[in-house]
Formats: C-alpha cells, structure tokens, sequence
C-alpha cells in the first residue's frame, strides 16, 4: 500500500500533461451537429496522440493503459479541461470493447478502426419502455428471413441516437423465450430504412436522448456479433477488460466541482447579505462533500489498485457509483442554498447556467446507467449475498 | 500507487483480527451493564508487541507506519475493544519524545495509561484550570493529555476512585481539574494528535462493519411474513448503504494513514477528511443496526446499542466534527 507514483508513472502523467496543454481543443458547442463533429474531431486528435481506446489491448490499437495510467490521464484531462467522450462515448468505452470480447474478425477490421480514429458514432439500443432495470424482460423482437434480421419493436433513452452511425442493438429472436434467454446482439445501421427516431425533452430543456421505432428494419445476420440466441452472455462481456476506470472520471470532475462550489461560496452573496462561504452551514456542508469526495478517490485508487493486481474490480465497483451519486445530488442542493433565486436564471441550455443543469442533472446520475436502487441490490446480491425475494 | 494491502500487511491484519476475536469477543458483552473485564487484554496486547506497531526502533517500536497500526485499530472498534491501546500507543510515544526511555519501555509492556479529554478544546493545558474527563482502569497513575501543538503525560494517582456515571458504560470514565494533574512528561509533537484522530478513525471504521456484520447475519435468519428479513428491500436496501459507507470510510483512513506517514503536506485535511467520513459511516450504520433489529434493537440484551454510543464516544475525542470539517475545507486538494 503506498500513495508513492513510480518513475514511469510520474513521466507518463509529464507526458499527459504536454501533450493535452498542446491539443486541448476550444469548448464544445451546443448544437446536436456541431457537437457530433466536435466529439469525432476530438477522438481523431485523441487517435493521432495515441490516446484512442484507453484500456483497449494493443493488438486492437489500444492504448491498454493501466488502471493507474488511466487515473493519471483522467486527473490530467480535468487540469487541462480536456472535453469528455460526449457523443463518442458509446463506441469507445461501450461498443468497442464489446467487439473485441466477441465479434468475428470481419466485424473488428471494419469497425474498430472507424471508432479509434472518431469516424464513426455509435448509440445504444438496449432499454425500452416496458424494460429499463429489467432488461432481460425486453421486447423487440428480430425475425430471421433469409440472410437478414427483421426488427420490429421501440428502445427508448438512447442517447445520440439522431446523430449515431451505428447501433449496438439487443432484440429477442428467439419468439418463445423469456428473460436472458433467446437475445441476440446485432450492430444496427442507424440510416436503414424503417427507423424512425424521435427525440425526448427533459427538464433540462436540451438533451440527446431519444426513442428509437423499428419498423420491419432488415440488419444482415453478418452483423450479429457473437451467436444468434447468445447475446446476453455478450452483452454481459463488455466489461471484459474494464480497468475500474468507468467511474474514475466521473470522481474526478466531482471532486472538481466541489471545489468549484467552495469558490462559488467565496464569491456569492445570499440574500440575508453575507457571503455563502461565511454561513456555517453551507460551510459545513460544503466540507461534508469535499470530505466525501476525498473519500471516492481514495475508492476510485482501492477499485484501480484491485484490477491492477487481479484483473478484476474488487467490491468497491459497486458501491462507487451509489456514493457518487448521492455526493452529486447533495451538491446540487446546497448549490441551491448557495445561489437562491440565481437558480432560476436558466434558459433551457447548461450554458445560460451550468450550476442550474448539474443539478438537475444529478437526476440522471442517480438513474441512468443502473439506478441507485439497482445499484444498492447489486450490493445485497453479489456483495453481501443476502437472500431475495425476486 | 496502490491502495490494496500487501500480503505481509493482510497477515498482520489476520492476526489481529484473530487475536481480538479471542480476547475480546463481541459475545463476551452479551447483556453487558458494567464494564466489561477486558483490563487483561491490554497486558496480552502489550505482551504480542502490539502497542509498538508505528513506535520506533529506536524507541522499542517496530518502526512500521500508520498504515499497519490502523489494521490494528480498526480490529479493535470492530470488537468494542478499550481505549487503553490507544492511549498506551500515545502515552509511550509521548514518554519517548520527552526522553523518558523507561517510562515509554514501562507502558509499551503494558502499564495501563488513561485518556484525558479536555472538556475545551482550548484548553490552556495542565497547567490552566479546565475541567476535562479521564478514561481507564482506577489504578492507573498517569494519563495522557494530547492537544493539537503539545502532547503531555500527567500524574493522576492522586485522583479518587469514583467513577462518574457514563452513557458508555465499557468505559470506566471520572470527571476532574485538569490543573490538578502535576505534568509527568511534555513534548510538542503535533504529530501525536494526527496520530491519535487517525486511530479514532480506524475505530469508527470498525465499528461501522461491525455494525453492518451484525445486521447482515440477523437479516439471514430472522424471518418475517414467510421469508428472511434480508430478502426485503426495507431491509436489504438500508443494509446495502451501511455497507457502502463503511467501505468509504475505510479507504479514506487508508489513505489518510499513508499520507500522515509520507508527512504530505495534505495529511490534516486526509485525516480530518476520514474522522468525518468514518465518523458518519460509524453513527448511521449503528442506528441503521438497532432500527432493523425490531424491537430488540433497544435492549441490553443485544450488543447494538453498545455500537452506538461507542460512536459517541469516538465523535468526543480529537476533535470535534466541526473541527474536522474546517480541517477539510480550508486544506489544499494536492495535485497527486
């Protein structure tokens, strides 16, 4: 156990640092489109730097950087304010790693090139409206026909879903089966014919989440990856090489924005006339949530150090995102204390008011990706090994 | 970069947890009113070297760091162990920086020192007047005094044998003036209170599993409407939050350990950012423990409440939460 960086690593994070300080691009713009571009030309840059695909292996033109590398450069993307994934998300930490786990050869030379190098953009086509924490319970069905699969059904919450290339798509083809059984993951192309994509307002005002309706949409069979009938067990590869990273940078920015609220404090006047930061308790608030986020880094390090030495995430995975989470949302709320009747200047956009957005986005932290519930019978299964009622 | 124990540091820790289960086992509390006869145990701790853990060498310890000595501390919460080790691991620590060889020697093999706890934490000292409260076993003759700049050991032979009532009746606990006590032994190491909330960290961090181990067992057997509690999520659900608040805590002292070894210059604001963090996790997880318990939860015959207001009492020692709090929001994050 020790907090020391080793001579590699302390070159690697020298490295990190010159090559962001040069190639950190301008802040993303808001529109759908414009933002598309953005991320993809970010990804290129990323490529060209040899920063694309981060914990990928090297046979697959990763980066395969370790889960201490990966600390390194996330805390230097947040010094360097380095954009996030955006709409590149998917494909790099999601898609691709599921292509190497299971797609055939063909599939691999075509497609993970094109995401390396930010050429293509990917979305996710799992959740529906009858199956979101139960995903096993979907619906869509595919039928086969010949040499294609015909796809008839509705996903919904698929973020970027108007501006993606490809989808990573999960329907039952099996007609009789239940549950796990009888799924098969396909890659959709997001411009066949029959797919209608409909996008969805959220409180925020803006938003890239849509519902996405299949109407007899015919995917060749050669884009099945892995087998007919199998595509829960490759659904459940994804994470075949996970560094413990998926939450890092998600710490880390937290941990960031808890300073940046500290600051807000320093500089906010309330309404009874003092300065935010001389309240005791929005003070002691404040270091609540900064002794909190402490605390995930300390987790975030435990999660890395476990996958480093085991190859596989230790107890902690689990319970990070939970405690996230819930630091996120109290953030927002004493953020609320702190700005009083500036929280109400917001104009449908996380520009007008960045503080305004996080906050309501502490909505979709807490539900998105594995709600908090979920997340807390994650613990009581797995963890714990608690008996079930379900 | 590491935060896993290595294997050496996981045997270390295997034995104290074999070790404190033996001599202090949590059933030896069972329906517990007075204080329980666990005084023998700090003399077979002293006996295993286990008040040397961070002492050292030159000093009779076994010049390992914080990181080990909180494996041990948290072994102890866990089991409600005493105070004693810790003002032992203090007091020999402060007898050895004022050059007081034997005396360290005498309380490293055992010799039973209290804790003082000034009821201010501005307190001028002993040599002001101030009320402050002692922890230990009546016969010992001295008690350690720690503060933020100065750490010091006081004669207390003097004081009578009366105990005061305490919500903690583990603890043997008596109220006296502070300036009564003639210093014995003085040394300005602000490093004795760093080392002293850390310790009370690993503790809370104990505690807070042992909580979460005794609502984890019971929700596997007891049964309710035709099924195990456990299966519920009114009880899976809460359990699976002590769980991960334990574990939060338990990192951040690790951390927080490596850190005031290094001598970083973020240590405080590690430390004070684990009382918090482990503080909390100790206080919710030993409600959570008695809520989920039923009834049961509020009688002597169940070792819960016991949890609970040893969590007070750890809340009371080297600071305050406030104390804490400000630590953390005025430190600077370290660009590591």
């Amino acid at each position: 156990m020790d907090l020391v960086y080793t001579p590699e690593q302390i070159e690697f994070r020298q490295r990190a640092r010159a090559w962001l300080k040069d190639n950190v691009p301008g802040p993303r713009p808001s529109t759908r489109e414009e933002a598309a571009s953005y991320d993809k030309a970010w990804q290129r840059r990323l490529y060209e730097g040899g920063w694309a695909g981060l914990n990928w292996p090297k046979e697959y033109g990763g980066a395969a950087l370790t889960g201490v590398q990966s600390l390194i450069w996330f805390e230097e993307c947040e010094r360097a304010n380095a954009p996030a994934y955006g709409l590149m998300s998917i494909a790099q930490t999601h898609a691709g790693p599921t292509l190497i786990a299971r797609a055939n050869e063909a599939l691999k030379s075509f497609h993970l090139p094109k995401i390396l190098k930010g050429e293509s953009l990917w979305c996710q086509g799992f959740s529906e409206p009858g199956a979101g924490s139960d995903l096993a319970s979907l619906k869509t069905k595919g039928v086969i026909d010949g040499d294609h699969i015909v796809v008839t059904g509705q996903k919904i919450w698929t973020t970027g879903a108007t501006t993606a290339d490809y989808q990573e798509l999960l329907i039952r083809t099996d007609p009789g089966s239940e549950r796990h059984k009888g799924l098969t993951w396909i890659i959709c192309d997001m411009r066949s014919p029959g797919i209608t994509i409909r996008p969805i307002d959220t409180m925020m005002g803006e938003s890239s989440i849509n519902e996405v309706f299949y109407d007899q949409v015919r995917i060749p069979i050669s884009n099945v990856v892995g087998e007919i009938n199998n595509g829960w067990s490759v659904a459940m590869s994804t994470l075949a090489f996970e560094r413990g990273t998926t939450f890092l940078r998600d710490q880390i920015r937290l941990s960031a924005k808890v300073e940046r609220a500290i600051e807000l404090a320093k500089r906010t006047r309330l309404s009874e006339g003092h300065l935010a930061i001389d309240d005791p308790a929005i003070a002691e608030k404040l270091a609540e949530l900064k002794a909190e986020a402490l605390g995930h880094r300390a987790m975030a390090i435990a999660n890395v150090s476990n996958v480093d030495r085991t190859g596989s995430p230790g107890p902690e995975g689990s319970m990070v995102k939970l405690l996230v989470g819930g630091t996120y949302k109290a953030l927002g709320e004493v953020v609320t204390e702190i700005l009083g009747l500036g929280m109400l200047d917001y104009d449908h956009c996380r520009a007008s008011n960045s503080w305004a957005y996080d906050f309501m986005n502490s909505w979709v932290v807490t539900i998105a990706g594995g709600t908090s519930e979920i997340q807390k019978e994650i613990i009581a299964d797995r963890v714990l090994e608690l008996p079930r009622a379900r | 970069m590491d935060l896993l124990l290595s294997d050496e540091q996981e045997e270390l820790r295997s034995s104290f947890a074999r070790g404190i289960a033996k001599e202090l086992p949590l059933e030896r509390l069972h329906g517990a009113k007075g204080q329980a006869a666990d005084d023998t145990s700090l003399q077979i701790f002293a006996d295993l070297g286990w008040l040397r853990v961070s002492m050292r060498e030159e000093w009779g310890g076994l010049g390992m760091s914080y990181a080990e000595e909180v494996l041990l501390f948290r072994e102890l919460g866990r089991n409600l162990g005493s105070l004693s080790l810790l003002s032992g691991v203090l007091g020999a620590r402060v007898a050895a920086g004022a050059g007081q060889i034997d005396l360290a020697e005498s309380i490293l093999n055992g010799e039973e020192v209290g804790l003082i706890v000034p009821e201010r934490s501005q307190s001028p000292g002993p040599d002001g007047a101030g009320d402050a409260r002692l922890f230990g076993a009546a016969d010992c003759r001295m008690a350690v005094v720690i503060l933020p700049e100065t750490a010091s050991l006081v004669d207390v032979s003097m004081l009578d044998d009366d105990r005061s009532p305490c919500l903690d009746d583990l603890l043997s606990m008596r109220k006296f003036a502070l300036s009564r006590a003639r210093c014995v032994a003085e040394t300005q190491d602000p490093g004795i209170w760093w080392q002293g909330s850390l310790m009370t960290a690993a503790m809370a961090v104990g505690l807070a599993e042992g909580a979460r181990d005794m609502i984890l067992e019971y929700a596997k057997v007891r049964q309710t409407f035709g099924r195990p509690i456990g299966a519920y999520q009114a009880v899976r659900h809460p359990i699976a939050e002590m769980t991960a608040r334990a574990e939060h805590a338990r990192c951040q002292t690790y951390y927080a350990a490596l850190a005031l070894g290094m001598g970083r210059a973020d240590a405080s604001m590690q430390v004070s950012a684990a009382r918090a963090v482990a503080q909390g996790a100790a206080r919710k997880n030993a409600d959570a423990n008695i809520q989920l318990h039923g009834a049961v939860g509020i009688t002597n015959e169940l070792s819960a409440h016991l949890l609970l207001k040893r969590s007070l009492v750890l809340a009371n020692l080297f600071g305050s939460r406030k104390v804490a709090l400000h630590h953390v929001l005025n430190g600077e994050l370290m660009e590591v």
